[in-house]
């Protein structure tokens, strides 16, 4: 279409000579932009959207820092018993204690929004009707609890 | 009965002129039918003849009138004063450059349009003296919901994501590309996926979830992108373990 050089009747056409355009303001994006509440959802969280999912996102931080003290409370393990004894130890520190509450608490934040999110991702159809969300994200809930009482049970079995 | 008003504050930036966007506060009568888009109607046609904004239907549909109502990006043409409290601030749509008061430049989000290709590339073309190319209520079930975008950029406003990278494809483009994905007259994934897959398609989105919140149209832009990124790394997957089934 742009070859087009001519109008209907194919006579030359020249392109309006146009002033140039005056610039467009660009608004800065603040590095507080998750905190200052600028924007508004229209959920019930309000101008806390941007600051809850940040939670979210700094949460997994905390989750990780608990893998990496996991690793080395395994490589503490293999070190012998008086190492590992010592390790133990420390985890009875109040710090130590709070961290593993926080990161408890961040691990099941995560899984709750995982199976909520697998209500979004998944469409799972059953013949030509397709299963409402709110039945995966309760199925999830209830796959959750089965695998959290399995390992409780081997936990107390042992 | 005493006619009701509302304070607008309406941001107002004039290029060439302005340095920056500056507030201006209007006092405008409204009745229990009269929505932002009338008020900001009402100052253009009685207190000041300068202020720019696009509106079109004034019914939903055409997209063009979306602004941040304070702080929500909304539809001004379905936004009814008697539903905000009684100050009520407007300014452009966040996440795009400002061209004048209220218009913004959306240059960027089209040409994302035309990069994902949201039109139908038919999976075996076929003459037109062919005849139409058929699908059942099913087939049109699984991408109608995908369809509705009217292309008014509120989620591009309301992605932080988009915000912060501008090079992100953004919510309406991948809704639109997942819409064709999921359409079975549509062979045009391959043409897509360097685009939609790509390190700026959707694997750029943390599921926010925004976008789906303030959609007119319930389209669901988040829901169209985690799928997508499933449906991507299902892919990548079968070509690892399968790679002669590549296609």
């Amino acid at each position: 279409m742009d070859a087009q050089s001519g109008d209907a009747l194919g006579r030359p056409v020249s392109a309006p000579s146009r002033p140039a355009a005056p610039p467009a303001f660009h608004r800065p994006v603040r590095p507080d932009w998750w905190l200052s509440g600028r924007y508004r959802s229209p959920s019930t969280q309000g101008t806390r959207a941007y600051l809850l999912f940040m939670l979210r996102e700094l949460s997994s931080v905390v989750v990780a820092l608990f893998l990496v003290f996991y690793l080395v409370q395994i490589a503490r393990l293999s070190s012998g018993q008086g190492v590992y004894d010592a390790f133990v130890a420390t985890l009875r520190s109040p710090v130590v204690v709070l961290f593993h509450l926080i990161a408890l608490a961040s691990a099941i934040y995560h899984a709750v929004t995982w199976w909520q999110l697998n209500g979004v991702v998944m469409v799972v159809r059953l013949g030509s009707s397709t299963v409402p969300p709110r039945q995966l994200v309760l199925g999830g809930y209830v796959l959750w609890a089965i695998a959290s009482i399995a390992v409780c049970l081997i936990l107390v079995g042992f | 009965m005493s006619e009701r008003t509302v304070s607008l504050t309406v941001m107002r930036y004039r290029p060439g002129v302005d340095a920056a966007p500056t507030p201006a506060t209007y006092t405008v009568p409204f009745r229990e039918d009269t929505r932002v888009l009338d008020a900001l109607n009402y100052i253009k046609d009685q207190m000041d003849g300068t202020l720019s904004y696009r509106w079109s239907c004034r019914m939903g549909v055409c997209g063009s009138c979306g602004m941040m109502v304070n702080g929500t990006p909304k539809l001004t043409c379905s936004a009814l004063l008697r539903d905000l409290p009684p100050a009520v601030t407007v300014e452009p749509l966040a996440n795009f450059p400002i061209i004048r008061d209220l218009v913004v430049d959306i240059d960027d989000f089209l040409r994302k349009l035309s990069a994902v290709k949201a039109w139908l590339i038919p999976d075996s073309p076929k003459a037109i003296a062919a005849g139409e190319y058929l699908q059942t209520p099913e087939q049109v079930e699984r991408y109608r919901q995908f369809s509705q975008c009217i292309n008014c950029t509120l989620c591009y406003a309301a992605c932080p994501v988009y915000g912060i990278q501008p090079q992100f494809v953004g919510p309406a483009a991948l809704a639109l590309a997942h819409r064709y994905k999921m359409d079975s007259r549509d062979g045009g994934w391959s043409e897509r996926a360097p685009i939609v897959a790509g390190p700026e398609g959707v694997w750029e989105c943390e599921f926010v979830g925004e976008c789906s919140l303030v959609c007119p149209k319930h389209v669901d832009p988040a829901a169209a992108i985690q799928r997508t990124k499933l449906s991507a790394s299902m892919e990548w997957m079968r070509n690892l373990v399968m790679p002669w089934a590549a296609r």
